[in-house]
């Protein structure tokens, strides 16, 4: 072999490299913003045909964590797709707030699992209040419910608690989305409303306005909270 | 006689003895190119007497004086001279099958005293300035009579991946553990992130071979890799090896050598040991941290380089506050027992034992954050609670019997004890119970532990060389190779401090056998071309007994005995070749293939399953341009596939697979001594590895941290590392020469894909050491990561819990290990 053709081969072995084909993207770090979007008026017509009148309402969201996978239950879901490690306090009778970050990875969304303030976790012996829930319980409403002339003064306190250690106080609700770069908002729909539009305000007459764990209106409201208008979520995408 | 008839006289001696020696195979003697004279010593004549000293040179693969002891004495002054003029003489080096290889000669001197009229030299004396008279030169049959190229059998060159090095070679920079030593091959960067009693990481050209998993390595030609280790598959703690005592590092990057076996998917490491040097070594360094090392080699003169013994041991406070404690020892003894001229046995025993104290993972957020410090490691107990400690002793012995017309038979047994027991905590507080469920939230302190003995044998024999024709030779080495190792292994979850077990993971004996076979051929043209390959097989058996299988969960009712008992096996073969071609003295070119293959961890087969072994193809070409031994400049392509990877999951601290991986690279590496003081090597590698299919999203893994096509997890795309030291003597103080000696090291690795689309930073460290020795004391100062950088030796994504009184996050988060800060050590030696 000539030296002309040796080198020759040495070109050729270098240009013989592989070529390097393009790597598909892997999930990536996101954020966005947090807004809950609360839907309470001062005032309104309540079961039986009693007007209720709010003083005072907030809520304690959070911890929440979305999964992609369709149940996000703390033993099956071990990894989150996108979070709000966090309890945030809510004023209901505010309009649109936002808690912060989401923090999460771009993919699929199918289902989340979170608390209302009141978290029962790997570390901890019992359910615990977290500092930002109202008087220690995830909903507190304080108000006046008025039907003719009686006259109902509340406080509606609600407890939404895991039902295990290591367990969410909701293990899996129902949450879709397919997160890329795009979303720029979280929007978190607490329909208070909703949920004392399920109180029987005879009942809470009944059990002298002080309404609390226990009570059938306590039981009510819990349902509402967790099965019957829970909180949705919605992914904006854009401005 | 004129004093350049010495040289002349003893390089026609030399090559005389080379060509006698060529004549019994492929090896050829070194040959003197060029010489300086021994002087009469001034402090010598008034003794004014005649003497001879006969040295033993060893003459490294560059034709460099590497190493001078003295096989008979004239007398300290005498001695000395000699040795000096010794030090001065060039080669060309041995040839082993045409590869330059270290050799030892026996050179003798003959000194005479200045005669009483300097202005009057007698015949057959030689004057120097002073009127001195230089040494005669040796008669010629006395200068031939023992020519001895030296060393255990290398196994010859597969392609341009095929690196090897020398003790000068692996010395030039700090090297704190035997696993160091593997930094200087191309693409290799090693680490200690779980302590000194955890087996080093390793990762090789586009691998992250964790502990072993991917490189398949020996030491003394004794296998380290363990099969089925609860730490990881292929577990190789290289803490046996005491660094000075590696006579020669072959890495041979890629599968192209039928003799590789279990473990060589990204390629393989043999390391043997010997001491060049003979005498009596003794050192104890102190160093930053509370480091002691103490080190006693002795290697008894007129022996051969392999016999020797050697102690090592070394304690630490460990950097960071309190956390990183341990202390270790090893032990080498080795003796070459020679039959004849080509016939010895090598008999050889080694351990090692260390406890470590573990700091474990940080989570970036909190050291950036500074809710803790980089080097420091949670307060927590469970995590303040981790440890290691391993040991392992081995023996073996060999035999090698050489004959003139190039037939070789060699034939080895050994035996391995290694027990393992470590408490890592990865995850914090994220655990729960499998035993009992509702036993959640008591720290996730996994504690493993594996008991192996293992005894193994190999057996090979190569041909006569034959030769059909003029322009043509071959030659057909068949060999085979069996193990089997008894296991017993447990992983449990421990509670810190009260170390109460609050789940059972693995509870398992593992029984695995290996039989191996191959062959190995050689057809080489006459001048410029060479054909090796032969194929490899290997059938595995594994019973595996695995005491919690068949699990019972706590919400089921009891319908059988927990247990699950089996056996599998399977056959892994695939043909290995390589091509070099040889067109110009200063160019070579190589193209090779192979097929190799990982066994698989047992616990992990099904009744009667067909091993499922991870299949590994390489595939490379590349050229070298060298200037004779001096200078070489190699550039390498390549490209390897494996059937399934495996990436380290923290949750189990153990590894899981990922599916099929790709790696394309290119490797520049450039290596040379272009004065005989001076030598360096600086490598770069670059590797484009990717995931071809990992595992899909299930229920019981809804979010699983790969997706196809990404860039594999933990491996460095690109790795450089650059070597270079310079050694020589400085002068003369009260007689005696005093040799100093510099060299320094970098290491560059590019940012590492993390899971879940994260990156790690990259890493730059510098190492230097310099020391100087006069007669039998030698100062020396090493110094590590000169630069005080933070280098996190591995980073992780993935989630934990390290707060247990706030609310966790779920994300996966970026977690490092701290690597070592600025570590100082300061080295006194003594040679006697």
């Amino acid at each position: 072999m000539s030296a002309r053709s040796a080198r020759r081969f040495a070109l050729a072995a270098l240009l013989a490299s592989p070529i390097f084909a393009c790597a598909s993207t892997p999930s990536s770090p996101v954020s966005y913003d947090a807004v809950v979007v609360p839907r309470l008026a001062p005032s309104f017509e309540g079961q039986g045909g009693w007007t209720v009148e709010v003083r005072e309402a907030s809520v304690a969201f959070g911890p929440l964590y979305f999964c992609a996978s369709e149940a996000g239950s703390a033993t099956v879901c071990d990894t989150a797709q996108a979070e709000i490690a966090r309890v945030a306090r809510v004023d209901a009778l505010a309009g649109p707030r936002s808690i912060g970050p989401v923090f999460g990875f771009t993919g699929a969304i199918r289902s989340a699992s979170y608390d209302l303030g009141m978290t029962w976790l790997d570390t901890q012996s019992a359910v615990t209040p977290q500092p930002e829930a109202p008087g220690g319980h995830s909903l507190l409403v304080r108000g006046t419910a008025r039907r003719d002339a009686r006259s109902l003064p509340f406080e509606l306190a609600v407890d939404v608690v895991p039902q295990f250690q290591g367990q969410r106080a909701v293990p899996s609700a129902e949450a879709s989305a397919d997160v890329g770069a795009d979303v720029t908002r979280l929007e978190i729909g607490l329909d208070v409303q909703a949920w004392l539009g399920a109180i029987d305000w005879e009942e809470a007459s009944r059990e002298g306005g002080r309404l609390t764990e226990g009570g059938k209106t306590h039981a009510s409201v819990l349902l509402g909270i967790k099965n019957v208008r829970p909180p949705e979520f919605r992914f904006v995408r854009g401005p | 006689m004129p004093r350049r008839s010495l040289a002349t006289t003893l390089a026609l001696a030399l090559t005389l003895a080379a060509r006698s020696v060529a004549a019994q195979g492929e090896v050829s003697a070194p040959v003197v190119k060029s010489h300086v004279d021994a002087q009469y010593p001034a402090s010598a004549l008034r003794e004014g007497k005649h003497a001879q000293v006969v040295l033993l040179v060893t003459i490294d693969a560059t034709g460099h004086v590497a190493n001078i002891t003295v096989a008979e004495s004239g007398g300290p002054a005498l001695d000395e001279s000699a040795m000096a003029a010794m030090r001065q003489w060039t080669f060309e080096p041995a040839r082993r099958g045409g590869v330059a290889v270290a050799a030892r000669i026996r050179v003798p001197f003959h000194f005479a005293p200045p005669s009483a009229a300097p202005d009057v030299v007698p015949h057959g004396h030689d004057t120097v300035a002073g009127g001195v008279e230089a040494p005669r030169p040796p008669p010629l049959d006395e200068t031939i009579q023992e020519v001895h190229v030296e060393g255990v059998s290398r196994a010859p060159q597969r392609g341009a991946s095929d690196v090897r090095f020398d003790q000068r070679g692996l010395s030039a920079s700090p090297k704190g553990s035997g696993a160091d030593v593997l930094s200087v091959a191309p693409g290799v960067y090693v680490a200690h992130p779980e302590g000194d009693a955890i087996a080093q990481r390793i990762y090789l050209r586009g691998f992250d071979a964790e502990h072993g998993q991917d490189v398949e390595l020996r030491v003394a030609g004794i296998p380290v890799n363990q099969s089925s280790h609860i730490h990881g598959q292929g577990y190789a703690d290289l803490g046996l090896v005491i660094p000075e005592t590696v006579r020669q590092l072959r890495v041979l990057e890629g599968v192209y050598d039928p003799r590789q076996g279990d473990f060589a998917v990204a390629g393989s490491a043999e390391l043997d040991l010997g001491v060049e040097e003979r005498g009596v070594h003794l050192k104890y360094g102190r160093g930053s941290f509370g480091t002691d090392r103490a080190l006693a080699l002795w290697a008894p003169k007129g022996q051969a380089a392999e016999t020797f013994g050697a102690a090592m041991f070394r304690r630490t406070d460990g950097f960071g506050p309190g956390v990183r404690g341990a202390q270790n020892g090893a032990m080498v003894a080795q003796y070459k027992l020679p039959i004849g001229s080509a016939n010895h046995i090598l008999f050889h025993a080694a351990a090692h034992a260390a406890r470590s104290n573990v700091a474990g993972v940080l989570r970036r957020d909190d050291v950036d954050a500074g809710r803790i410090d980089f080097y420091d490691a949670y307060p927590d107990p469970s995590a303040r609670a981790q440890s290691a400690a391993a040991s392992r002793a081995q023996i073996g012995v060999s035999f090698e019997r050489r004959q003139e017309d190039g037939a070789r038979t060699q034939a080895a047994f050994w035996v391995m004890l290694a027990s393992y027991r470590s408490r890592l905590n990865f995850t914090g507080y994220t655990e729960r119970s499998r035993v009992e469920p509702t036993w959640v939230g008591r720290g996730d302190l996994v504690e493993q532990s594996n008991q192996d003995l293992g005894v193994g044998a190999r057996a090979a024999y190569r041909s006569a060389r034959y030769e059909p024709t003029e322009w043509m030779h071959a030659q057909l080495e068949l060999g085979t190779e069996a193990k089997t190792n008894g296991i017993d292994q447990t992983q449990s979850l421990l509670k810190a401090p009260q170390n109460e077990t609050w789940d059972q993971r693995v509870d398992a004996t593992v029984r695995a056998s290996d039989l191996g076979v191959f062959v190995d051929g050689l057809v080489a043209g006459k001048k410029w071309v060479k054909l090796r390959g032969g194929v490899r097989g290997d059938l595995l058996v594994y019973d595996v007994d695995d005491r919690l299988g068949n699990f019972i969960p706590a919400f089921q009712k009891k319908s059988h005995i927990v247990g699950f008992r089996r056996t599998a096996a399977g056959f892994a073969w695939g043909p290995r070749a390589s091509l070099d071609v040889d067109p110009l003295p200063f160019l070579q070119a190589n193209v090779a293939y192979g097929e190799g293959f990982r066994s698989p961890q047992a616990r992990q087969l099904e009744e009667g399953e067909q091993a499922p072994f991870a299949k590994v193809r390489s595939y490379e070409a590349g050229v070298t341009l060298h200037d004779e031994a001096r200078v070489s400049l190699s550039a390498i392509a390549y490209e390897t596939r494996l059937s399934y990877d495996l990436a380290f999951d923290p949750q189990e601290a153990r590894l899981e697979r990922v599916g099929p991986t790709t790696r394309r690279g290119l490797v520049g590496y450039l290596r040379g001594r272009p004065l005989s003081f001076l030598q360096g090597s600086i490598s770069a590698t670059y590797v484009h590895a990717t995931l071809d299919s990992p595992p899909i999203a299930t229920a019981d893994n809804p979010s699983p941290p790969y997706r196809e096509g990404q860039a594999l997890p933990y491996v460095p795309p690109l790795v450089v590392r650059q070597d270079v030291s310079a050694e020589g003597k400085l002068g003369d103080v009260f007689g005696h020469a005093l040799v100093g000696k510099v060299g320094y090291a970098t290491t560059f690795l590019s940012p590492r894909p993390l899971p879940y689309g994260q990156e790690s930073r990259s890493i730059f460290t510098v190492d230097a050491l310099a020391s100087l020795r006069r007669d039998f004391l030698e100062l020396g100062l090493e110094a590590t990561n000169i630069l005080g950088a933070r280098v996190a030796e591995t980073e992780y994504a993935f989630v934990s819990n390290w707060r247990p009184n706030a609310v966790p996050s779920l994300l996966p988060a970026r977690h490092v290990t701290a690597g070592p800060p600025r570590l100082v050590m300061l080295t006194l030696g003594v040679h006697l």
